[in-house]
């Protein structure tokens, strides 16, 4: 595949994609599917991706991104934990965890752990909040990973927490990985106006007299299930751009909240797809491959609007020339 | 706390206070019927652990009042806001709100912060950014009524943004922006509207809208507090002035207050006041260069 790939013409491929596409549909999008492992895979992806586009938008408009990296880092501690116990066979007995990945909720506890820690200490503003987080990040990022070099051959192991692997989705973990999603998608439809307005006026909520500490509490929690429901498929070091492209790149589009987040979920959604076949088919890791997608649909967008300023600026001074000048144009 | 003048008794002094004695420029005067104060505020001290915000500020106003906060950098004005409208705790004494204890009708004050304080990228539009105000209005798991939309509506239109509700915030101009800062205060049906520094940063024409929309805001009955450094027009365009630097210089209407005396122990040894026979006050400012 790499080998035809070098050989051929940008345009060329795309008629030979196209052509593979339309002759050999069956090997190119449904075959995949036969194989349950990667149905799931894929499933969860389009569930994160819509996930994380949704919440990504609030983090996106709130200038969270550094939180959003910072608390993503932070849950390796919790992750090092459960992996250690789940090598010595001491799981809690506890239904959903005992049967599921039970790093999800040690990634979980973590990121709860460290989302309060954050919040605690950015509270009254004697610290700077990127201050706070650096803190936090850093601490409870050497604190996992000096955990996990206590453990014998955990390099695989880190590769995936740290990268992803997305074929290792059970059918429990695609539950949780539902159950979750459905949560989050509901808290922030139910108080979408709320998380509107803590957002853009904080002051004005406060005048309000609503509960800003809460919903700011819940907005930092729901980063962080989102972030820990997405680890499996991202991992670690490229959960920030999950949340933050397709959310940057909606905003490029639109200038409204909520289509802002319908299409940063559309968006999440569509470059997992796409990640996924170019994952099965270029044989290159998942997470990585759909963060590409979703990073190359970011170009994209970028370069149609730069463009089309461009050609607008263009036109304007040729009227403005014209008007001017009309003998010369 | 003892409040230092009864509510009883302050009404027929400031009735006096109406009538300005020698105004600079003839105002349309508001008689009111409703004699309780839009807010009142008691003795107000705030501080910041142990440093002073500001100091036993006393005074209030009425309905469809237009007031003028001056005072140097730093005078405690933003400090006084917050506290009115409950953003910081008071350290003591007291502010009421339409004759109500603020706990109760906060919401009944309106505060349009500084105009750096906003984000103007954020996805929103004009209409949205004036929803947001009934928030409390419309209530936890409910959508906008149509009373909510009405009253966006109509507050659109009263400061005549109404046909611009579907641009983007950071696409409006200067004196648009304010406008719909003040279209919020309406929607959210406050009594008084307190702006901080309204006019920092635009240019003439747009203060005029701005002014503009202030004076149809007067007819609705609605306060407006602003604090401003700019001294002209702080004579011109109030019915009182309100002079502070941490501790309350003076308050009264504009044509008594608006002295040499209380301006230059406002502003220190900062201002240089001339004032003579003439009419005419000549006001030196080194204040503040970068306003």
């Amino acid at each position: 595949m790499i080998n035809v790939l070098a050989t051929l013409s940008l345009w060329e491929l795309i008629q030979r994609g196209w052509d593979v596409l339309l002759r050999d549909y069956h090997w190119f999008i449904t075959k995949p599917l036969e194989i349950a492992l990667l149905q799931r895979s894929l499933e969860a992806a389009i569930l994160v991706g819509v996930l994380s586009g949704v919440v990504g938008s609030l983090v996106v408009v709130r200038g969270m991104s550094f939180f959003a990296d910072a608390l993503s880092h932070s849950i390796l501690p919790g992750v090092a934990i459960m992996y250690q116990r789940s090598r010595a066979g001491d799981v809690p007995d506890i239904p959903g965890v005992r049967d599921a990945n039970p790093l999800l909720w040690g990634a979980l506890g973590a990121g709860i752990v460290s989302t309060f820690l954050i919040g605690f200490l950015t509270r009254h503003e004697r610290l700077r909040s990127d201050t706070a987080i650096g803190i936090v990040f850093a601490g409870m990022f050497a604190l996992g990973i000096a955990m996990v070099s206590r453990v014998e051959s955990y390099a695989g192991d880190l590769t995936h927490i740290l990268f992803g692997q997305i074929l290792g989705v059970g059918p429990q973990d695609l539950n949780i990985i539902i159950g979750f999603s459905v949560v989050v998608l509901l808290t922030v439809i139910i108080f979408y106006k709320e998380f509107m307005l803590i957002s853009f006026d904080p002051l004005l909520a406060k005048t309000l007299r609503l509960p800003t500490e809460f919903f700011r509490y819940l907005l930092l929690l729901l980063i962080a299930t989102t972030i820990v429901v997405s680890l499996q498929i991202v991992g670690i070091s490229l959960m920030l751009a999950l949340l933050i492209t397709p959310a940057a790149t909606a905003s490029l589009i639109t200038h409204r909240l909520h289509w802002m987040m319908i299409l940063a979920a559309l968006i999440g959604s569509a470059s997992s797809v796409i990640g996924f076949y170019a994952s099965y088919h270029m044989d290159v890791a998942t997470g990585p491959a759909i963060v590409l997608a979703a990073t190359s649909m970011f170009g994209v967008v970028f370069l149609e609007q730069t463009l089309q300023n461009q050609v607008r600026r263009g036109i304007y001074r040729l009227r403005q020339t014209q008007e001017t000048n009309p003998t010369k144009a | 706390m003892k409040p230092a003048i009864a509510p009883k008794e302050v009404y027929p002094e400031l009735t006096v206070y109406r009538d300005p004695i020698t105004p600079i420029e003839p105002l349309p005067l508001v008689v009111s019927e409703d004699v309780t104060p839009a807010i009142e505020v008691v003795n107000l001290t705030v501080r910041y652990g142990q440093v002073p915000g500001c100091e036993a500020i006393h005074f209030s106003a009425f309905p469809g009042e237009r007031i003028a906060v001056i005072g140097p950098n730093g005078a405690g004005k933003s400090t006084l806001f917050k506290a009115m409208v409950g953003l910081l705790p008071m350290y003591s004494g007291s502010i009421s709100v339409r004759g109500e204890s603020c706990a109760a009708s906060h919401f009944r004050v309106s505060y349009v912060p500084q105009h750096e304080s906003v984000d103007w990228k954020f996805p929103a539009n004009v209409w949205d950014v004036v929803m947001m105000s009934r928030t409390r209005h419309i209530g936890y798991f409910r959508t906008p009524h149509k009373i909510d939309r009405q009253a966006v509506r109509d507050a659109l239109e009263k400061v005549e943004m109404w046909h611009l509700r579907h641009r983007q915030i950071g696409q409006l101009s200067g004196g648009q922006r304010r406008r719909v800062f003040i279209a919020r205060a309406l929607a959210q049906k406050a009594a008084v509207l307190l702006m901080d520094e309204p006019f920092a940063g635009v240019d003439a024409s747009a203060e005029a809208e701005i002014m503009g929309v202030l004076d149809t805001l007067r007819e609705l009955k609605v306060t407006i507090i602003v604090s401003t450094h700019n001294l002209g027009q702080a004579a011109h365009h109030y019915d009182k002035v309100l002079m502070m630097n941490r501790q309350q210089i003076a308050f009264g209407p504009t044509a008594e207050v608006f002295n040499a005396k209380n301006l230059s122990r406002t502003f220190g040894g900062f201002l240089t006041v001339w004032q003579d026979q003439s009419p005419y006050t000549v006001i030196a400012d080194d204040s503040c260069h970068e306003c």
